[in-house]
């Protein structure tokens, strides 16, 4: 198999969490993702399999990645990158923990709806309503989100409150679009 | 209302100017919204989410084009304009991934939408 990729061989020497390893970082997931498709194309699971361990071996342990590439992905990789586009790749493996506080909070208070969650549904008064979570306290129902949505805003604009419906399975949404760049 | 097909985008699409903004606040932003038939929910740029300062308030478990498998995922609540004359109130998803606002299924499915693709043209009623 000819291989487009060129290892790097040497750890870079400046802080983990400057901008500069955050820009370091982006471009390499981003060389290699493309270098994959390119490798992948020739040889297809060695490819995919060769190229996945290597980004694994060197950004995971970092956590820097929370997580690569599912079964899923493994076997589309190709033709996600080429469909997708290359520059879009790497954001597919970003966790939600890079983002910022914000999200660290919101899975939070997630955690602690499902941990209350079988006593909320057995609670007439909450069952398949919205609740409001905040700071691990049920602040505030209703039965339709925007109204209760509204209300939350005007109290916590700035903070972080989950509003979450209390039934037994969590909403579901696919968003099956892929762009082209032109 | 009528709009053109924009060819900011290939094949040309059917793009339309909107003003989002948070649910009970008055400050809002112009953007590019996408009319996407294809996705469950409405989703917001993740340029235009922190410009906005919208922070996560709902879930949903979202999936995206590459069988990636649902994730957990942060809602948010928005208030969405169109021509400054009518409004939604929507609960979207963020993706750093789109530049533009894209309009779901949510919102389709409250007003007529008329496309007239060898014109280019398309249409909508509320």
């Amino acid at each position: 198999m000819k291989d487009y990729r060129t290892p790097i061989s040497k750890e870079p020497s400046f802080e983990r969490d400057s901008p500069v390893w955050d820009e370091l970082y982006k471009s390499t997931l981003r060389y290699y993702a493309i270098s994959l498709a390119f490798s992948a194309l020739e040889e297809r699971v060695k490819g995919i399999e060769e190229s996945h361990e290597f980004i694994y071996r060197n950004f995971f342990r970092d956590k820097k990645v929370k997580r690569l590439f599912t079964d899923g992905e493994h076997r589309n990789i190709p033709m996600s990158l080429i469909g997708y586009g290359c520059e879009n790749a790497p954001t597919l493996h970003v966790g939600e923990e890079e983002k910022g506080w914000e999200f660290k909070k919101w899975k939070e208070e997630l955690d602690f709806f499902n941990s209350i969650k079988r006593k909320l549904l057995e609670d007439e008064t909450y069952r398949n309503k919205f609740v409001a979570i905040k700071d691990k306290r049920l602040i505030d129902y209703d039965i339709d989100n925007f109204r209760l949505a509204k209300r939350v805003n005007e109290k916590y604009r700035n903070e972080v409150v989950l509003i979450i419906k209390a039934e037994i399975s969590m909403p579901v949404a696919e968003i099956p679009s892929p762009e082209i760049s032109i | 209302m009528r709009f053109k097909y924009s060819h900011d985008v290939f094949p040309p699409g059917l793009i339309l100017p909107v003003r989002l903004s948070i649910i009970g606040g008055e400050d809002g932003r112009e953007a590019k919204a996408k009319v996407d038939t294809g996705a469950d929910i409405s989703v917001i740029s993740e340029e235009l989410r922190k410009e906005l300062n919208l922070l996560p308030r709902g879930v949903v478990s979202a999936k995206g084009a590459f069988d990636e498998g649902f994730t957990p995922s942060p809602t948010y609540f928005v208030k969405l304009y169109i021509n400054h004359s009518f409004s939604f109130e929507l609960q979207v998803i963020s993706l750093p991934t789109t530049k533009y606002f894209l309009i779901g299924r949510d919102l389709l499915n409250q007003i007529i939408l008329h496309a007239n693709g060898p014109a280019e043209l398309f249409e909508i009623t509320i």
